[in-house]
């Protein structure tokens, strides 16, 4: 019990750094400029008709054409600090035990991949302000943005897919969509974290921006079947559209996959990242 | 009895021999001082007794247990290698309490002792990153110190102080040493080392010299 509590508190003690590193602000300030540009573009056309958005945009987001990479190159940004050595580290690694401090880092990843998609998620719904009401429905400006031409018309920068308002309920989508690009993020982290404590920061960090950019290479090669092998493509949900002819993987594939791959990386940083030594690397 | 006992410990980085087939025993309830040019490989040895390096050849026990057996990094050790990374934005008393939160051992009213034992005001809201090199330095030894540990490593402990602060150190130094601890540090000062400790070692190229 003494362990697990020792673990938690290790692991948001890198939270309490992040008031220290520009870094944060800056990739948070960038993501919101960008939802903004997306999401709030909404506005120009909810004004024109006079109907509110409801606050399901969040699932439309990972089928746009760039913002998956965006956040996700924000991710890693976040994470490129790992293995997170820093002159503290000693200081923790003496009362914690190296095995304790790997577990604490481990949970740093996976708080963090959680913080970044619920702060995703709150500023797609804000952007939309003051253009909001509550519905459990898709609601018209979805609808009409995905049937028709309105988009072009008013300039609105999101595209709206009938496929996705057809196969899920908004619910529905929004958890997929939630619990993929957590699983994406987490998956990225831990990516970068086992490859930073047992290769380099510099293998971990080319291995990821690899990753983050494939789903750009992929949509440009219309070959379904490499999507099998592609984890940062998969929280777009246009994939997982009930009736979809092309060969994309099931959702409950992406999921197991991913769930398992994080289980892997884990297991492998728990193993041999205590072997590694404690050097200190400069912050990113 | 001997509290950390080095046995043939060399490590390499590349083609420099760091630590070069070194072997010591350090008794427990002394002061046992090394000193050394800079690069001489006395913060890596502290590094290995600690166990934040892997050594390439050669073991080392802490209370005859082996390192790296049963344990990764040895327990009950207080330690200042480097510069501590404290928060800056945080009050000495806040930097101590997140350090002690970790084990949760010991009370606030004991992080306040070690405070004050160093010279500091534990209830002082002055944030570090306002702090002197100097109080800083103490700060430093205080979380060496709050859990009561009976092995202090101190690698160049008087950085930094002005001669007060090391009066007052030194004093500490004496006192702990008088309730039964350990400590193994490393000074540029001969003066600092003659002055404190039991047992003197002078190191160059990872190796000790006479």
């Amino acid at each position: 019990m003494d362990n697990i509590r020792s673990v938690l508190f290790l692991g948001t003690n890198n939270i309490r750094r992040w008031a220290y590193n520009p870094k944060y602000y800056t990739i948070a300030i960038l993501a919101v400029l960008w939802m903004h540009f997306i999401v709030g573009s909404l506005s120009s056309f909810t004004n024109s008709v006079g109907v509110n958005a409801t606050p399901w945009v969040f699932p439309f987001l990972f089928s746009q054409r760039y913002t998956p990479m965006l956040l996700m190159i924000g991710i890693i940004v976040i994470f490129s600090d790992a293995p997170f050595i820093n002159l503290s580290t000693p200081y923790e690694l003496i009362r914690s035990g190296k095995r304790n401090w790997v577990k604490a880092q481990i949970s740093y990843v996976v708080f963090t991949s959680f913080i970044w998609v619920v702060f995703l998620f709150i500023v797609s719904i804000l952007c939309l302000l003051p253009n909001l009401d509550f519905s459990w429905e898709w609601g018209k400006v979805y609808r009409t943005l995905a049937q028709t031409n309105a988009a072009a018309e008013f300039s609105v920068n999101l595209a709206v897919s009938y496929d996705i308002i057809l196969g899920f309920t908004p619910i529905q989508a929004t958890i997929y969509s939630f619990v993929l690009v957590f699983l994406e993020m987490t998956f990225l982290g831990m990516l970068i974290f086992t490859f930073s404590a047992v290769f380099s920061r510099s293998i971990a960090l080319f291995t990821s921006f690899i990753l983050a950019f494939m789903p750009a290479g992929l949509a440009l090669s219309g070959m379904p079947a490499f999507y099998y092998f592609t984890p940062t493509a998969w929280s777009d949900l246009l994939l997982f559209v009930p009736g979809n002819s092309l060969d994309y993987p099931p959702l409950n594939y992406c999921i197991l996959f991913l769930t398992i791959s994080i289980i892997v990386l884990i297991i492998i940083s728990i193993i041999l990242a205590p072997k590694k030594e404690t050097k200190v690397l400069l912050p990113v | 009895m001997c509290i950390v006992k080095v046995e043939n410990a060399t490590k390499i980085y590349g083609d420099h021999t760091v630590l070069n087939n070194l072997s010591i025993n350090f008794d427990a309830g002394c002061i046992h001082g090394i000193v050394g040019r800079n690069g001489s490989g006395k913060t890596v040895l502290f590094k290995a007794i600690c166990g934040f390096i892997k050594l390439n050849s050669g073991k080392i026990w802490i209370n005859q247990e082996q390192l790296g057996k049963k344990f990764d990094v040895p327990e009950q050790v207080g330690i200042i290698i480097e510069a501590p990374g404290f928060l800056p934005n945080y009050s000495a008393y806040g930097n101590l309490k997140l350090l002690a939160s970790i084990k949760n051992k010991i009370s606030p009213a004991q992080i306040k002792e070690a405070i004050a034992i160093v010279g500091l005001d534990p209830e002082s809201k002055k944030h570090v990153g306002k702090f002197s090199l100097g109080m800083r330095q103490r700060l430093g030894i205080a979380q060496a110190i709050m859990e009561d540990p009976q092995l202090l490593i101190f690698d160049e402990p008087f950085n930094g102080l002005d001669i007060a602060g090391v009066e007052d150190m030194r004093k500490l130094f004496l006192d702990l040493k008088k309730q039964g601890k350990t400590i193994i540090m490393a000074s540029h000062s001969s003066e600092d080392v003659n002055l404190l400790c039991d047992t003197v070692h002078k190191m160059d190229k990872g190796q000790w010299i006479e």
